[in-house]
């Protein structure tokens, strides 16, 4: 895993402020870090250098695709309280359908948002104008 | 059958021995009852009040007087809801929401937290540190760091690098640390409560090993620690060996002090001796809990500075 160059941080930054309206200064003092497969992941202390073999490191933030950033579970909280745009409410049936691992059918939804039952952020998903493609893990859905 | 017998029925030397730390009726009839399951709050992903509200809505949940962030939980199964899938809130019992607290990290602080899997104490020292500051999150074995390094994940900690080492390589690491977590790998007989696996398994050969450990581990992680840090040793069982023995160990050959908890919970007295040995005075400030003084599990925090 590498750190982020300044312009792929500027790049995260740019596809944040465009999907999610957010102001970035929020996230602006994390480091990024970028695995081999193209996962983001975020830290906020330095890394011990005295420390070689370091096994996991920081929060898995999110995957930069080629049609935008698909957040995390956990890139989606921490992005979402500040989002003024790409935001989906659902309600609380949708909600417990969301958390076991089903889509949620919303017309007219394009593109990576994230979705929201109350207070509560429940990750991102991808809208094709149908339905809203569910990405939670299957090791964070709730079973039967 | 009376609990007592019940136990010494799966395993007739653990009761034999226990009978020396506490023959009370009242401690086997509480180490054979189940334990009410208990949740932390995650206040790196919501603020305390809002996430009860949440909660509340939902389930029935109520304050554990004694922890900050801890409420008990009336469901069969809190690991299995979206707010936990969520990383809302953390299963964690509630005494082993202790050694966090009497640890009282600070943002900005570096942190060592050395048997760390499966994370219930790291994150909550994170959520202290308000995700500011850095902790080494260490486990011996990678299958544990797994679960340590998903659950690091599911609560949003950014502050924290894992890794997977035998906890006495940290004392090549001297003076580093602002603070070092020893919660020892144990006996478990604190856990008895949860799985009687835990009374099959105990012998008093196998407590005599891990003393012998926990000893390394402790001095390691002393060796670690700035002057003027703190240390926190913990365990889930309550064999003297295992803890007096162990804070003593440190006591008696470093310049290492204990400090008095100061939590409003019932607790037993500490061993000031046991099997024929004496321990140095400062182990009268670790906190002994037994499982019927709040029903709870077993547990042992010891608090120590460095001169």
């Amino acid at each position: 895993m590498k750190e982020a160059e300044p312009s792929e941080k500027e790049d995260i930054f740019r596809l944040l402020i465009q999907q999610f309206g957010i102001d970035t200064s929020c996230i602006e003092n994390f480091r990024f870090f970028i695995s081999p497969n193209g996962r983001i992941f975020i830290l906020s202390c330095s890394e011990y250098p005295e420390i070689k073999d370091k096994y996991f490191m920081g929060c898995y933030f999110g995957r930069k695709e080629r049609d935008g950033l698909r957040l995390s579970i956990e890139g989606s909280q921490m992005v979402g309280m500040h989002a003024k745009k790409g935001i989906v409410e659902v309600t609380r049936e949708e909600f417990e359908k969301w958390m076991s691992g089903q889509d949620i059918s919303r017309e007219n939804i394009h593109g990576y948002v994230i979705l929201k039952w109350g207070n509560l952020i429940l990750g991102c998903g991808k809208g094709n104008g149908r339905y809203i493609k569910n990405w939670i893990p299957r090791d964070r859905r709730v079973s039967e | 059958m009376n609990s007592k017998e019940k136990l010494r029925s799966i395993n007739p030397e653990f009761v034999e021995y226990y009978e020396n730390i506490d023959s009370s009726d009242e401690f086997f009839t509480y180490t054979d009852r189940f334990l009410r399951k208990c949740i932390r709050i995650n206040t790196l992903k919501m603020d305390e009040s809002s996430l009860v509200a949440v909660l509340t809505e939902r389930y029935r949940i109520e304050k554990i007087p004694f922890v900050d962030f801890g409420y008990y939980i009336d469901h069969t199964s809190p690991g299995n809801t979206p707010e936990h899938q969520l990383g809302y809130y953390f299963v964690q019992e509630s005494v082993s929401m202790i050694p966090p607290m009497v640890l009282g990290p600070e943002p900005g602080e570096t942190v060592l937290d050395m048997a760390a899997a499966p994370g219930g104490k790291t994150t909550q020292i994170a959520q202290y540190m308000k995700n500011k500051g850095c902790i080494i999150a260490n486990d011996l074995k990678p299958k544990r760091g797994n679960i340590l390094s998903a659950n690091i994940q599911r609560m949003g900690v950014t502050n924290t690098v894992v890794t997977i080492k035998d906890g006495r390589y940290f004392k090549r690491m001297q003076n580093k640390f602002d603070r070092v977590l020893v919660d020892a790998p144990c006996s478990n007989t604190g856990l008895i409560r949860k799985n009687y696996r835990f009374l099959k398994e105990w012998s008093y050969s196998k407590v005599l090993k891990m003393s012998e450990l926990q000893k390394e581990l402790i001095m390691a992680g002393y060796k670690a620690l700035k002057p003027g840090g703190v240390l926190v040793y913990s365990t889930c069982t309550l064999e003297p060996e295992e803890n007096e023995e162990v804070v003593d160990h440190l006591l008696s050959r470093t310049d290492a002090e204990t400090e008095k908890i100061r939590i409003n919970i019932r607790a037993k007295k500490p061993f000031t001796e046991f099997g024929g040995k004496e321990y140095d005075s400062g182990v009268k400030n670790c906190l002994r809990i037994h499982p019927q003084d709040n029903d709870t599990e077993g547990f042992f925090v010891a608090k120590v500075r460095k001169s």
